[in-house]
């Protein structure tokens, strides 16, 4: 049965509530360092401080996106970004760590605005006539909780192929030494999932994206970060049938739980219980093809009156999570005995 | 089968925090000092924010005498129905003769009291859905725990529920962090057997084991056992 997990940093008052609300396994995000790759060392500082509260990381969450930025952009020094992946990749390995998620959006994540729903609570909101007239503005991820972040407006175009054999380029040299570490990679899908911004290619953007990813690169470090919410946001694509699809091949090697309203070109994140999903029949989807992994609950609509970590709304979260997944385990074991 | 949670209708971060949650029915804690244009504004109060006044959850100030505590809920209970409210959920601290008064009141005020089980006065030996109904003044229904439920279903199974069961709260439950990823708690087992039993009462979200860190409201144990029963009634459909 796929395990609940939480994103948490190295704090007390995240790695209590993780605790409180009996989550065991941790996603953990390493910053970055002046190395250009996650250290052993970093890695074994962070378990060593979620052990103390009995926790355990089970995946790493994205190395610093400057870590890798030349790779995706196939800019000179790739080389040796790829070759620092590499490192991170043993790191993890070493650590016995054995996922690692990454995102491959050239320009981050794009959002337009944040819309206020039921109790005023926040959601994230995208627009793509409005992110088209406004890129800047689209590419300010999370709006006024990432302060001090840089918005670099791209240069050069990156067409489809081009940004397709960046990432061959990539995947080719670091899969191998995915493998060596026992470690899997896990792509998550660009959200907004747009095939293109600003003229630069964003190719994980469909399910014929990833059926490629997968279909190219057959080894068995090559997987997908299921992030339910991007997914349910592509335009024509059925999630549930992406979760068997995938999963039915053990290609989801981790999972974000999450749910919108609309899809491409306008779609906004809601409560889990309030979108489009059948979130119960995505939850006997993910069973239904053994998925056995950790899904975390991703981020949630800020609820006004709740603290910067946001735990009122992610206790709610995670809440919701166990009581479904409990709840569809007792009516297939039921089932079974009937 | 609904999810209700308790509130203090009075404070605004309450009802916005049960709008957050999408707890659609709410039970208004009062303590039995108001009045009938104060039930009533409370009503309106929660209305107007597009939830469902439940009933009324009385909760008297410690340490009151017995006839006091009677007084203020009677009167609770002939104001509760024309300020919209059409249960009133009689305190713990009532009981014997002043809970058969409090009955007779809240019958002739049209009003439907619900009796928490620990009003009742019965030995843990006793204790069963039958006992609790059999305990009941006339016309009163009660407010259970899940555990009695479940005892109750899976002693008699396909029997029909009680009409007097109106209410399921779940209260002081274990921490979450006691609960492990497939342990089936009462809460779960009693939303399941409920469902197929046809129950047509709330289940309530009532005071859960405070988290470290939170509010003193409870806030976060709040919304992560709303949250819970939320995914396990969407989940049984």
């Amino acid at each position: 049965m796929m395990k609940i997990a939480l994103m948490a940093g190295l704090n007390p008052k995240e790695a209590e509530f993780a605790r409180q609300a009996g989550v065991r396994d941790i996603v953990w995000s390493a910053g970055a360092n002046d190395l250009g790759y996650v250290t052993y060392e970093e890695l074994s500082r962070a378990q060593e401080f979620f052990k103390s509260y009995g926790l355990e990381i089970g995946v790493i969450e994205n190395v610093a996106f400057q870590y890798y930025d030349k790779a995706m952009l196939g800019l000179p020094g790739r080389e040796r970004q790829v070759d620092n992946f590499c490192k991170s990749l043993e790191s993890l390995g070493r650590a016995g760590i054995p996922v690692l998620g990454y995102h491959w959006m050239a320009l981050g994540g794009l959002t337009t605005d944040y819309v206020r729903v039921r109790g005023g609570a926040l959601h994230r909101h995208f627009n793509l006539a409005d992110a088209l007239r406004s890129p800047a503005a689209a590419m300010e991820w999370r709006g006024p909780y990432s302060p001090g972040r840089v918005i670099h407006l791209p240069d050069r175009e990156i067409r489809t192929e081009q940004m397709w054999d960046n990432l061959g380029y990539f995947l080719e040299r670091v899969l191998p030494a995915a493998e060596a570490a026992h470690v899997k990679l896990a792509a998550h899908p660009d959200d907004a999932p747009i095939p293109m911004f600003m003229g630069v290619a964003r190719v994980l953007s469909s399910f014929e994206g990833f059926k490629r990813l997968i279909d190219s690169f057959p080894s068995p470090a090559n997987g997908i970060d299921f992030c339910q919410g991007t997914f349910s946001e592509m335009e024509g694509l059925d999630v549930l049938e992406a979760i068997r699809y995938f999963g039915g091949r053990k290609k989801i090697f981790f999972a974000h739980f999450r749910d919108t309203c609309g899809k491409v070109p306008d779609f906004s994140e809601v409560f889990m219980d309030d979108g489009d999903t059948d979130m119960a029949a995505a939850v006997r989807a993910f069973n239904a093809v053994g998925f056995d992994g950790l899904i975390r609950a991703d981020h949630a609509p800020h609820m006004p009156g709740d603290n910067r970590q946001g735990h009122r709304s992610f206790a709610f979260q995670l809440g919701y999570m166990r009581g479904m997944f409990q709840a569809v385990q007792l009516m297939a074991e039921e089932n079974q005995e009937a | 089968m609904d999810l209700a949670l308790t509130i203090d209708g009075w404070i605004d971060e309450e009802i916005i925090f049960a709008q957050q949650l999408g707890a659609r029915r709410v039970f208004a804690q009062v303590n039995g000092d108001e009045d009938a244009g104060a039930l009533a504004a409370l009503a309106n109060r929660i209305e107007k924010a597009g939830l469902i006044p439940a009933g009324l959850h009385a909760a008297p100030a410690a340490g009151q005498p017995t006839e006091v505590v009677l007084s203020k809920v009677s009167r609770l209970a002939l104001a509760a129905k024309p300020a919209g409210f059409g249960l009133l959920n009689s305190p713990a601290g009532l009981r014997g003769k002043a809970l058969a008064q409090l009955s007779q009141a809240a019958g002739q005020a049209g009003v439907e009291l619900v009796i928490p089980l620990a009003a009742l006065g019965l030995r843990a030996a006793d204790l069963s859905l039958d006992t609790v109904v059999r305990a009941l003044p006339s016309a009163a229904g009660c407010d259970v725990p899940p555990a009695v439920v479940l005892g109750w279903l899976d002693a008699a199974p396909g029997k029909a529920l009680p009409s007097e069961l109106r209410l399921v709260s779940f209260e002081n439950e274990r921490h979450p962090a006691e609960r492990q990823s497939r342990d089936y708690d009462e809460l779960l087992l009693a939303c399941w057997r409920l469902r197929q039993a046809g129950y047509t009462g709330d289940v309530r979200v009532g005071r859960p084991v405070h988290w470290k860190g939170d509010s003193l409201a409870n806030h976060q144990a709040r919304a992560y056992l709303t949250g819970y029963l939320r995914g396990a009634l969407q989940a049984f459909g």
